[in-house]
């Protein structure tokens, strides 16, 4: 199992912020994308702006995953303009 | 030394700018991050701030450390809110202390930059009429500092 952590519009846009999943095939996360598309097709059109980290560590589409890890998607950080 | 947080309560900044202070320290320089009341050209009403928690605190950890071994830094404090804010409340507050002003100042505006480009913070601002995440489509890169 994996946890998938959703934020800012991209949390908004599925509705959760957080959930579980079976490892996808392959075991990446561009297959975790791939289900979260299967289930809200809507996140498409966002994939080529978001970031991605697995276990607090920014991360890409080719990483390989394993059981227990947590995978977060999440637009561009805005920190906040000054 | 290093105080680093996220807090959902208003910033103390008395008690973080005592947080860095020490005898060695022959300046001390803040930089006070504040709602401001307008955006895009639209007025604000308040803001909320998101965290993804405990990758945020990593990444901020991790500018401190960064910070406090490449430059003559004594003490550093890094303070984040998180969830509903008020125009004018402070939303981040950074406080250094260090032998000398240059690298006080210098070490301030570091973090800052840091922050804002790898912490997993964001901002949604509301307005009278509605309200928007700005990130992948509200950039503020058109607006300076």
């Amino acid at each position: 199992m994996l946890t998938v952590r959703l934020f800012a519009s991209l949390g908004d846009t599925v509705g959760r912020r957080s959930l579980t999943m079976d490892f996808p095939d392959p075991r990446t996360v561009a297959g975790v994308f791939e289900k979260l598309t299967l289930q809200w097709p809507e996140v498409e059109f966002l994939r080529s702006s978001l970031l991605i980290a697995v276990n607090y560590e920014y991360a890409n589409w080719d990483t390989s995953l394993k059981e227990g890890d947590e995978v977060a998607f999440f637009p561009p950080v805005s920190g906040g303009c000054f | 030394m290093l105080l680093i947080s996220l807090t959902t309560e208003p910033i103390n900044h008395e008690q973080i700018v005592a947080s860095v202070e020490c005898p060695e320290a022959g300046a001390v320089a803040t930089f006070d991050g504040v709602v401001r009341n307008n955006a895009r050209g639209k007025m604000v009403t308040h803001l909320f701030y998101e965290a993804y928690d405990g990758m945020a605190l990593k990444e901020m950890e991790s500018i401190a450390e960064s910070i406090l071994q490449g430059q003559s830094i004594l003490r550093l404090a890094l303070v984040h809110r998180i969830g509903k804010l008020e125009i004018g409340e402070s939303s981040i507050f950074i406080a250094v202390s260090s032998g000398h002003r240059a690298e006080a100042f210098q070490a301030c505006r570091t973090a800052i930059d840091q922050v804002k480009a790898r912490v997993p913070i964001w901002k949604k601002e509301y307005y009278v009429d509605g309200e928007i995440w700005v990130d992948n489509y509200h950039q503020c890169s058109v607006e300076s500092d």
